[in-house]
Formats: structure tokens, sequence, C-alpha cells
């Protein structure tokens, strides 16, 4: 099956990481562990790939630097008190899956 | 002889890359791909419909033919029932009652460019030949139709009118208005009723109708006589329409079943466009190809929405990422005016901070904190002159600092209850708080008059914590989102002494950031509870769906204003210094073709 995204990891450095023409060329999807997600096979995204220096990833190479971010984030939230573990707006981090 | 050196003041230069902000209209020669480039305005490359203001009456079998535009249209007659005489008038954003119509009717004409000068003609029931001119407060009976009738098509504008084919019994007659009489003109060559109409006099269209069957049948009148043209794709009656004869929309209608379709006439063709959002038929419909109202009608029973059609070429707004803040931190509060121009303050950083930073479109830079460092706070005001009140110090606390561009002072004046993630509206001297957790969520208002709060009797109508807000002073407001014992979408409008409830956003959300006045505003982010990236512009009347943030985050903060504001900040699991600028109007760039 042919893949609708892919995956690289780079360091968000702030202005011109995305620019507005890029933003308005191709949809961005920032993950936990500096994992970003753009169109596969889409030559903007490739350009941007390689304008941030991004190391590309697999989606399973993506999926497990995702995973252990939000594992991590987990374990930080069961340690909270259980008074603030009650507050209905403090959700424990949820489980992210990317898509192929 | 004007020359790109004269008009632009250098001559076209050579870059290796593209350059990073060009001017709209620059033109620039890429050495890369070797070849010529300009910038011009992102534009959307198709229409689409989205909810505007309803109709203080619903009705349907209302005025056929265009009166009025987008931001000044005119609704008369049709039935409620019984048949209606009600005037309604909208300024863009909702609907008011206006001086009745002499003779109440349904299926009748009506032609108009503005809604201070329109023509209302024939109808029904029983069939009508009354002409009746609106000068913008009051209806004058002129001369009328020579032949009585409803169910035509009303073309062109109150000086010069068609009232095309109609019923009873089903005819092609068509008759023109010349600013005094009405007088027989050329017959259209299939007769029909429920017909669409639109153009001039001089170049008119009609579209569909009844013969019956229904038809898709075109005609298009020259000012003499009417030639059948390119047939609609999809027969139908009682549709709505606008335009010019070279380029038109017809939307809704009827035939077995009601219908959401929309058809662009582009001069030579019909194109599918995007489906109104409710299937209708016997609707009204004014504007042009590119701004449209669909107003009324019959779904099956009788309809009070209204929406407004946007046509290809609109403005597309975007986030870019901006600099990251120098301490990432979650629950901030920010102020500001653009996305050059933003102070943000206060929040958690894995511990509570005073921390104040200033945003110049670029970078951020740490000016003196905050006296009371808090989280969870609220914030309004510019980057040179703002406010900063509540949130949890710990304990929840009531304080308000004023920022002056320099320090933060600490007001004697604090809020009457101290609360967090609550939501603000206004300006360092005219502020307003409302909802937040007080414990337990609140519904309290309280309005800031630039030296201390009191304790609005107009409280919000749902209460809540984790909402947003935005607004230009304490007179004028929005109130959206928030957590009761579920996430919600509720939207309050704030008129200086009451919220009202308006149109829910469409994703219902916690703590996300915003930035905006009352009439226009974007959402960005927040807790649904799964922390999204979900982006909604409030245009004045409904939430729409834009593009969105890169990092799905929640507790950011905002500031800014529709055209160009940021989002800043917050949780995405960890805390976050993450900066996103928001342009409205974002742009592109395009090679010359010299093949």
């Amino acid at each position: 099956m042919a893949k609708t995204y892919q995956y690289c990891v780079a360091e968000n450095w702030g202005k011109g990481f995305i620019d507005h023409f890029e933003s308005q060329r191709i949809t961005f999807v920032g993950y936990p562990g500096n994992v970003w997600q753009v169109p596969a096979y889409n030559k903007h995204g490739n350009l941007w790939i390689a304008k941030v220096a991004g190391t590309v990833k697999t989606k399973d190479e993506a999926q497990a630097i995702v995973t252990a971010q939000v594992q991590a984030a987990q374990a930080t939230w069961d340690a909270q008190t259980d008074e603030e573990k009650a507050d209905p707006m403090n959700k424990r981090p949820a489980d992210i899956t990317l898509e192929e | 002889m004007a020359t790109y050196l004269g008009t632009n003041g250098s001559r076209i230069q050579n870059y290796t890359t593209d350059p990073d902000n060009p001017n709209v209209g620059e033109v620039w020669y890429n050495e890369t791909s070797n070849s010529l480039k300009f910038e011009i305005p992102a534009t959307t490359a198709a229409g689409s419909w989205r909810t505007a203001g309803n109709l203080n009456t619903g009705r349907y079998s209302v005025n056929t033919g265009g009166a009025g535009t987008t931001e000044a249209a005119l609704i008369f007659g049709g039935i409620t029932p019984p048949l209606s005489a009600l005037v309604e008038e909208y300024n863009g954003i909702s609907w008011s009652e206006k001086t009745d119509l002499n003779t109440a009717r349904y299926a009748l004409g009506g032609a108009g460019l503005t809604n201070t000068a329109v023509l209302a003609f024939g109808g029904d029931s029983p069939p009508k030949n009354e002409t009746e001119l609106w000068n913008g407060s009051s209806w004058t009976v002129k001369n009328t139709l020579n032949d009585p009738r409803g169910y035509g098509a009303g073309i062109g504008e109150y000086t010069a009118a068609l009232f095309a084919t109609g019923d009873y019994p089903v005819t092609a007659n068509v008759e023109q208005w010349n600013g005094t009489n009405w007088a027989e003109t050329g017959d259209v060559n299939t007769a029909r009723y429920e017909v669409s109409g639109f153009g001039t006099v001089s170049d008119g269209i009609i579209a569909g109708g009844n013969a019956p069957p229904r038809t898709n049948a075109v005609e298009q009148f020259n000012g003499t006589n009417w030639t059948t043209i390119t047939s609609i794709n999809t027969a139908r009656s009682g549709a709505a329409s606008s335009g010019i004869a070279t380029s038109g929309l017809l939307y809704g209608g009827i035939n077995a079943s009601n219908f959401a379709l929309t058809e662009l006439w582009n001069g030579t063709a019909w194109v599918e466009q995007s489906d109104l959002s409710t299937a209708r038929s016997d609707l009204a419909g004014t504007g042009t190809s590119t701004a449209s109202l669909a107003t009324g009608g019959s779904t099956g029973s009788i309809t009070a929405v209204t929406e407004q059609w946007t046509g290809a070429g609109a403005p597309i707004g975007v986030f870019a990422t901006g600099g990251s803040l120098n301490t990432a931190r979650t629950q901030l509060a920010g102020a500001g005016t653009s996305s050059s121009s933003a102070l943000g303050f206060g929040g958690d950083s894995g511990s509570i901070s005073a921390a104040t930073e200033k945003y110049n479109g670029s970078t951020w830079t740490n000016v003196n904190n905050m006296n009371t460092g808090r989280s969870q706070l609220a914030g309004v005001g510019t980057q040179t002159a703002a406010l900063a009140f509540g949130g949890e110090a710990p304990p929840t606390t009531n304080a308000t600092e004023v920022w002056g561009g320099t320090n933060w002072v600490t007001s004697p004046g604090t809020l009457n209850t101290a609360r967090l993630v609550m939501g603000s509206a206004g300006t360092s001297t005219s502020a307003l708080a409302f909802g937040g957790e007080a414990p337990g969520n609140s519904a309290a208002t309280e309005v800031w008059n630039g030296s201390n709060w009191a304790t609005s009797p107009g409280s919000l109508n749902t209460a809540r914590r984790g909402l947003e807000g935005f607004g230009a002073s304490s007179t004028s407001a929005l109130a959206f989102g928030g957590y009761t014992t579920t996430f919600v979408a509720i939207t309050e409008s704030w008129n200086g002494s009451a919220w009202t409830e308006v149109n829910d956003m469409n994703t219902s959300r916690a703590n996300g950031g915003s930035f905006g006045i009352q009439d226009s505003g974007i959402v960005a982010g927040g807790a649904t509870p799964s922390r999204t990236v979900n982006t909604e512009e409030w245009n004045g009347v409904s939430w729409v769906e834009v593009n969105n943030l890169n990092t799905a985050r929640d507790h950011l903060a905002g500031a800014g204003t529709f055209s160009s504001g940021l989002a800043f900040g917050g949780s995405t699991g960890s805390v976050t210094g993450a900066t996103e600028e928001w342009s409205s109007s974002s742009r592109t760039v395009k090679s010359v073709d010299t093949d």
C-alpha cells in the first residue's frame, strides 16, 4: 500500500523552521520527540525535510520515538498525587498512533 | 512608459534560492531552477458555504431574484405560514425586522443591487400584479404587472428589471420594468415556473424550473430574444441564484427531494461546487457568484437558516513557526496586537513562573518578571500596556498586575473572586474576566475600569472553566469553549451588560489559545480532551475550520488579531516554548511560463 505520509526528526529552531509558504503548500503535524509528519511523494515535503536537515525515519522508527516520549509523559502524570489526577481536565497523556 | 525599475526601485534580482520575504508582485530570477518567479497572495481554489445569521422568521417560497449583497440584503414576503408581508434586512451579521410590504404574498419576484433600493413584484396567492418599491425604510406602490402571476424569476435592478415566466397558468411570458411601467418583451422558449434567474435586462439568464416536468434548460436574454444555452447539470425547480450572465451561481432546489447542490456558471459551462450545508428549496438568493446568501426555504419544514457563499479566491490563513520562548512553559498568558508585537508572562515551566518575555516578530526577549509568579492566569492588552490577573500562585489568587512597558506594578484593585483558567478580553484600562475555577465552575463576570474590578450582574449562561475569550474592551467580547462536566463548544457574546448564546465552535475544547476581537478571531489547539492542532476562525457569526496549528498542544497562550496573531507555549505532553505565527493572508510563489 502506498504510504500517505513520511516522517523525519528535526529540531524546531523557531522562526523560519516552517514558513508561511510551506505551511500553505503542505500540512505539517508535529509530534513529541521532534517528529514531523509531512505528505509522502511530495516535492514540497521533500524540499522542507532537506531545508531543516531532517533525519528521515520510517513510520515504525518515528512511532518508537513518539511512543517513548508519550510513555515518559505518562510516567510523569502517574507520579502525580491522587488529588492532581482527580482533576478531570488533567487527563493522562493519550497514546499516539502514527498513520502510514 | 512605466518600467520595472521605475515602479519597484530596483532591477530584477538574481537569487540561487527564492528570497525569504518578497513583496507581492516582486519578480526575481532563480538561477538554480533557471526560472523567472513572482509572488502573489495565496487564495482558495474552490468556493464554500458557511453559516450566517438566521432569519428572525423562517419562511419559504420567498422572493426570487437579487435584492442586495452578503453585507446588505433584503428578504420580503414568503410563506411563514400564512402568506407573509414580513421584511427583514441583513447587515452581514444578523437580520432585523423592517417595514412590511403593503401586499402580503409569496413566490414573488425581486430586483435590486443594494438593500436600500429594491423592487418587489408579482407573487401568489391568489396571483398578484402588485409592484412595490423599497427606499430603505418604506414601500411605495408602483404600476402593476400586465399578467398577474407568481413563481417567475426576478432579474436586474429597481430601475430596470425582468419578470420571466411564472404561474398560473404556466407561462413563457416575460415583462420588462423601465423604472415606471411594465411592458411585454420576448417570451422564453420553454414555459416554466419556480424558475431561477440572474443578470440584467440586456444580458439575463433563467435556469431550471418546472415546465412540468422539472427541467435543466437554461436560456439567455440579449435584450430582445431568449436563446437556449448550456443546461444545468441537475434539473430542478425552486433553486436560488445570484450573479451576472457571465458568472452566476445556482443553489438548492428540488426534484423528488431537496437539493444542497450548487453549480457555478462561468459563461460557458455549469461547474459543480461545494454543497449547501442545509438542503432546501424555495429559498431566497442574493449577491454575486463570489459572495452570495442562501436564505430560508423549505427542508420539508420551514427553515430560517442562512448560509453565505465565498467563492474561490479568498485569502488563505496559515501558521508558520516563530522564535521559541526562552523559558518553555505551559498555562501562561499573553497580550499583544500582532505576530510581531506580543508579551508572554507567567505559567509553569516545571515550577511556577513569573517570567515575562516580549516578541518582536522573530525572537523573544526576557524583560522584568511579574511580582507574583503564577500559572493558569489571564492576560489582556498590548506589548506595552498589559494586564495580568488571577491564576494559581498557589493558592488561587485575585492579584492584578499592570504592565507599563517596562515593569509590572501590583494594583490595589483585585478580582472580587479569586480564580484560575478564566476567560479574558479587553485592554489594560478596559478589561473583562469571566468564568474560571473559583473553586468549582464559575459564571461570574467582572469588569476592570483601569483601577478596580466590579462584579457584573451579567453572568455567563453556562458556568465553566478553561474557556477562552477575546474582545476589544469590557463592553465587547466573546467567550467560547471550556469545561463544565465535559468539554464544551459553547460560545457566548457580551454586549457590555449580558451574555447571549451564539453559534457553537465545531470542536469542543478547553484551554486553547486565542486572539482577536468580538467580530473576528482565531482559536487554536486546546484539550478535546486529547491535545489538538484544530484551529477555527470566528467570522462574527459562526466558527469556520481553517488551517491548523503545526503542533498539537493545550494550555497555550495567544496574542494579536485575526489578520496577524501568535500562539505560543503550552503543553504537548511536556512543556514547550514553540511559537507559531498566524497570518490570515499568506502568499505563494509562481513561475513565469515562457514556453
